[in-house]
């Protein structure tokens, strides 16, 4: 679907509706927790039949502006506004579209204050948009809050949904009661989740006294007990450690496989990025810029290797073709490559031969750089 | 509705309410407490006006009047208004929405479960209190049990009040000072702080007409029985006409509230 990266944002979007017709889910959905899947699997079976992979989200068009109170700063100021406030209006999302195939685990990345959070909270039904429409599950997620969300799992990296005073435990068993998940199926969920994410000691203290990563761990669990079909996880690695991160990974991976869950994970963490999601939806300034493969936006824009090489003795004169010194500083060296013009291989060679090397790390620029590389264009 | 959902909630509300045990047994302690204060600070009332009524209260009738509204009190009693501005403004307002429950039963079965608690643990401990120590007198059946029906009407009255102004929160952020002026409008025109009856004529009649003495002051008229049957029949019918006027206002500053909820705390 996605053969070739256009450059204009526009273009992508049309890239995107290139069939003429709406794919929208008409089913027949009635607010029956138990009867759901059974809807579900049997209007696959009907899409499948048409040879047709279906849509689990159809968005077109969705635009969402906030008032920001602005006011300079000091006491005088602050009085002053009580009396009367400036506002501007922000552009958090201008025409977002967008499709998203049952299964799928897409990365949404972007900037601090790009529109990340304001899409994920208008899919996910907490934000009524100023415009726009969408057909997720086959409901419009903001009109038909309730029956909707029972559908859906939501992970929020910077705070709770599990009940703060009270054990995780116990915010699994409300959720069973409140989701009407059965309980053999609830047992096995919870059973299996426990022993993956390697939480049984866990569970049974207050969410208050667990730690941001056994806390997370908790969550996801929290957020996939019933089964959703389709799951948003909002910067759900902030803050954990490389061994929490990489556990939470593999979980996500294994849901995915397992129960064709489809996840939209937005992050800063390039590393979720590449280890989860096939597909990235970049976006800036409330506007989806790019859409599409990682693989070909890491071809195409991750031309650049950053090198920091430490020396054993100091650092000499050094000339690389297509290669920029970003710092130099007694026995370490920082380099940027453009392995467009020179593979990462020659450099280590030339390195190697002409420097006392004690160690050599290379690694991608950070998604900040691709991004403002992209927007550039 | 789901009514499973709402009953875990409940029990949510039970379970933090144990969390806190400590809490629990000196709010349990704190009563008869504040009872032997209201019963002294009366009987010299009492002694000062050297009359035999005041308010159309003999003394014992009126320790029974505090001891009917501290039980009142603790079916009624919410602070949803409380709840409502902290998981606003600490962005844990997500935590309901994202639940297949109604916004207002999220809150409802939460407060009912806590409740359910301060009746176990404190409105049957102060009954019993009452009729050992402080002379708390039996009513008829049918008293009792209008009673008992018009506390539960109280509770919602009182609930969907509290609602309304939490939901304010939605514009105004911190409602701290609303939330004051609640508990005082509250406590002081629904009888909680003196009875009604000690007012002017023309206030009680405005009262009749203002949704709070129901949720005190009629409950324990019912009780005491200085109400008539046919009273007590119409009384309980106004509490379910303003049962269905507030919800449907709750109704009304939900929706709007909802579209208005953007970047608060995200």
């Amino acid at each position: 679907m996605h053969k070739e990266i256009l450059p204009f944002p526009e273009k992508t979007i049309m890239h995107f509706f290139h069939t003429d017709h709406p794919r929208v889910l008409n089913l027949p959905l009635k607010y029956n927790i138990y009867g759901f899947q059974q809807n579900l699997s049997s209007s696959k079976q009907a899409h499948t039949k048409k040879g047709e992979a279906m849509p689990i989200i159809h968005v077109k068009d969705l635009r969402k502006t906030f008032k920001v109170y602005k006011r300079e700063q000091g006491v005088l100021e602050a009085i002053k506004s009580l009396f009367s406030r400036k506002y501007t209006i922000k552009e958090a999302l201008k025409n977002a579209s967008l499709d998203i195939e049952k299964g799928e685990i897409v990365g949404l990345i972007g900037p601090n204050g790009a529109g990340k959070s304001t899409l994920v909270k208008i899919l996910s039904g907490l934000l009524w948009p100023d415009s726009g429409e969408a057909n997720i599950i086959g409901m419009t997620p903001w009109e038909n809050r309730i029956k909707y969300v029972a559908h859906i799992g939501v992970v929020f990296g910077q705070k709770t949904q599990m009940i703060w005073d009270l054990p995780p435990i116990d915010s699994f068993y409300m959720n069973k009661d409140i989701y009407g998940t059965p309980d053999s199926e609830f047992t096995k969920r919870l059973k299996e989740m426990i022993s993956l994410l390697e939480v049984e000691e866990v569970i049974k203290s207050p969410v208050r006294e667990l730690s941001l990563g056994e806390r997370m761990r908790c969550e996801i669990i929290n957020a996939l007990l019933h089964n959703p079909p389709l799951v948003f996880l909002d910067e759900p690695t902030i803050g954990l450690d490389v061994i929490a991160k990489d556990k939470f990974r593999d979980f996500v991976l294994k849901v995915n496989k397992k129960y064709k869950t489809t996840f939209i994970v937005t992050t800063h963490d390039m590393q979720d990025i590449e280890k989860l999601c096939k597909r990235i939806i970049i976006i800036n300034h409330g506007q989806i810029i790019y859409d599409g493969p990682l693989e070909d936006i890491k071809k195409k824009y991750i031309t650049d290797k950053h090198i920091e090489v430490k020396l054993s003795g100091k650092v000499g004169p050094f000339k690389f073709k297509g290669c920029k010194v970003l710092e130099k500083q007694g026995y370490m060296l920082k380099l940027e490559l453009d392995t467009s013009k020179k593979p990462v291989q020659q450099l280590i060679n030339y390195l190697l031969q002409n420097f006392d090397v004690a160690d050599i790390t290379v690694t991608d620029p950070p998604i900040e750089e691709i991004i403002k590389k992209i927007y550039k264009e | 509705m789901n009514l499973q959902g709402n009953w875990a909630f409940a029990k949510a509300g039970i379970k933090v309410w144990s969390a806190y045990r400590f809490e629990g047994i000196v709010m349990m302690l704190s009563t008869p407490i504040s009872l032997i204060i209201y019963y002294f600070l009366w009987k010299s009332i009492y002694a000062y006006m050297g009359t035999a009524t005041v308010g159309g209260f003999a003394f014992p009738e009126m320790v029974n009047y505090y001891i009917l509204s501290m039980i009142v009190g603790f079916v009624t009693w919410s602070e949803v208004d409380k709840w409502m501005e902290n998981d606003l403004i600490w962005g844990r307002m997500i935590t309901g929405l994202l639940k297949p429950i109604s916004f207002i039963t999220w809150y409802m079965s939460f407060e009912i479960g806590i409740n359910l608690m301060n009746i176990l643990w404190q409105m049957i401990p102060v009954f019993l209190i009452g009729f050992v120590f402080f002379g708390l007198r039996t009513t008829t059946a049918f008293n009792t049990i209008a009673f008992l029906i018009s506390i539960v009407f109280a509770f919602f009255i009182y609930f969907g009040m509290t609602y309304c102004l939490g939901l304010t929160a939605f514009w105004l952020k911190r409602i701290a000072g609303l939330r004051r002026l609640r508990r005082a409008t509250l406590g002081f025109f629904s009888g909680s702080f003196i009875p009604l009856t000690l007012f002017p004529a023309w206030s009680q009649t405005i009262f009749h007409y203002l949704p709070f003495e129901y949720t005190k002051f009629v409950p324990i008229t019912i009780y005491l029985g200085t109400i008539t049957k046919a009273m007590i029949i119409k009384s309980l019918a106004i509490q379910l006409l303003w049962i269905a006027i507030i919800y449907f206002i709750a109704h009304l500053i939900w929706k709007r509230a909802i579209k208005r909820y953007a970047s608060v705390g995200l």
